[in-house]
């Protein structure tokens, strides 16, 4: 009783002295400009190349409004930045309510908070509506997600059908599990999607993801992705496998190697596909500032293509 | 006669007081201890040490233009914990001006490295998961949590704007539900 006394005082005497002060509103800028060039035997050509935009340079230019709990977020994007074809890839309103037990977002989402970590299953990322998501214990994160079809094939009146519920709940020291359920109204698909991502050891990596979608019809589609790495100091080992139960059934198998030197890091992998396809992709990165890195790699695949390029990824 | 019984039972009560002391001093030392902490800001270098950098949450990140955008003051906790108890943890750093610099739990750190994904090739996205995984498991997982009998080691993560004015001062407040109470001062040149 008297300990519990102590231990109460003593939070009480702490939480009074540390009452948080409001932090003063803040607008961030950041940005990324991802760009690159490539060779492949294939064209015997060499070209401008992002990996994540193709044959071009992805631009990118963010805004953060944050006063308190509530905020806002603005990107604009080009896949080509050579040309001034930006558009807003984000615009969210978000807010952090009763003492962040519930946020919502409204606009064109950046959301992730019940995607899988692996394939990005069930991301808002891009998606236009409204998601609430309440946090009544610790690690649980559930809610709804109700699109706003912009594109108007969904009819209006079916747009709350079309609605996404969704959960994640990390078991500190064990695993995080995610699972979700698209309604999907034509032309979406319905869609039903998890994973397990085990946290419990330090140095491994274990993800298993599951990814239905056409529930209601004959030809649905099932895709059942593992991945695993264990880091032993500066190497670690890994391997990616696929399995999708469709038509018709594919597979693949990816072991992987790398070894990481002080902001170097040397690695490859070897993928194996249904289809008798095959190919081997090594790769060197190199960190030049925290964030902003510099990518050789080479690929070598079944049909003779063999490709090389240099990537460059800057964050401003 | 008389006074020697008196002078036996004096003895006798002396001797028993000083058993009993002694008896009870020696228990205390005795105890099991349930509890103990090690607190220690760490430099640089020792934060490049605890994990491989591309996957090291607890190097800033930073810019080709801009450089450093924020700045870390990371602090290494480990706890020895003979009996499960509550841990509360609280945290006071101001800059040189007087401004509040924050404390990043592992649920609000998580989300700052979200806007930092970066790439979305399959390299990237492997290290962007082992950099979440290891937050997950090494910083401090909230202002209060439960601890099973053990050894740990947590980061505990105050960020500022880069730079951070210097000379910063401040403290970590560290009690537990069995009444522990440690309060270790943080002054960053």
């Amino acid at each position: 009783m008297k300990k519990l006394i102590v231990l109460l005082l003593t939070i009480a005497m702490v939480g009074a002295v540390y009452a948080e002060e409001a932090p003063a509103p803040v607008l961030k800028w950041s940005g990324l400009l991802n760009t690159g060039f490539q060779y492949d035997n294939g064209t015997d050509s060499l070209y401008l190349y992002g990996q994540n935009a193709g044959k071009a340079s992805r631009l990118r230019l963010n805004a953060d409004y944050t006063n308190g709990d509530f905020g806002v977020h603005f990107r604009l994007q080009t896949n080509d930045a050579t040309t001034t074809a930006f558009s807003i890839t984000h615009a969210v309103v978000w807010g952090n309510l009763f003492n962040n037990m519930a946020t919502f977002k409204a606009g064109l989402l950046n959301d992730a908070a019940w995607a899988t970590p692996y394939n990005s299953f069930g991301s808002l990322d891009g998606k236009t509506g409204v998601q609430i998501q309440v946090k009544p214990i610790k690690g649980l994160n559930v809610g709804v997600f109700m699109p706003l079809d912009t594109t108007k094939l969904v009819p209006a009146g079916n747009v709350p059908k079309d609605m996404t519920f969704a959960g994640k709940y990390s078991i500190s020291g064990i695993a995080d599990v995610v699972a979700g359920l698209n309604l999907g109204v034509a032309p979406v698909t319905t869609e039903v999607y998890g994973s397990v991502n085990v946290t419990a050891i330090e140095n491994l990596t274990a993800i298993v993801e599951a990814d239905l979608t056409d529930i209601s019809d004959i030809a649905n589609t099932l895709a059942l992705d593992e991945y695993a790495s264990y880091a032993m100091g500066n190497l670690a080992v890994g391997a990616y496998l696929e399995q999708v139960f469709g038509s018709p059934f594919g597979w693949t198998i990816a072991p992987e190697v790398s070894y990481t030197i002080d902001k170097a890091e040397v690695g490859g992998s070897f993928t194996i596909a249904s289809g008798s396809k095959w190919s081997i992709d090594p790769y060197a990165t190199y960190t030049l500032n925290e964030k902003s890195t510099v990518k050789g790699y080479a690929s070598y695949d079944d049909t003779s293509v063999f490709t090389f390029g240099v990537s460059l990824l800057f964050n401003f | 006669m008389r006074k020697a019984k008196k002078l036996r039972y004096a003895w006798i009560c002396a001797i028993s007081l000083i058993i009993l002391l002694t008896w009870s001093c020696a228990s205390v030392k005795d105890a099991p201890q349930q509890y103990e902490v090690n607190v220690k800001k760490l430099n640089a270098n020792e934060i490049q040490s605890i994990s491989n950098w591309p996957i090291n949450p607890y190097i800033e990140p930073g810019s080709i233009i801009r450089g450093k955008i924020d700045e870390f003051v990371v602090i290494r906790i480990e706890f020895k914990i003979e009996r499960e108890m509550l841990i509360s943890i609280f945290g006071d750093l101001k800059d040189n001006d007087g401004k509040y610099i924050p404390i990043y739990y592992s649920e609000e750190f998580l989300t700052y490295w979200d806007q930092f994904k970066g790439s979305n090739d399959r390299n990237s996205t492997q290290n962007f998961i082992k950099k979440q995984n290891l937050i997950k498991q090494t910083c401090i997982p909230g202002s209060q949590f439960k601890l099973r009998p053990g050894q740990y080691i947590y980061y505990l993560v105050f960020i500022g704007p880069y730079p951070i004015k210097k000379p910063a001062r401040g403290r970590i407040d560290i009690s537990t539900s069995f009444g522990e109470y440690d309060s270790i001062l943080i002054d960053i040149e």
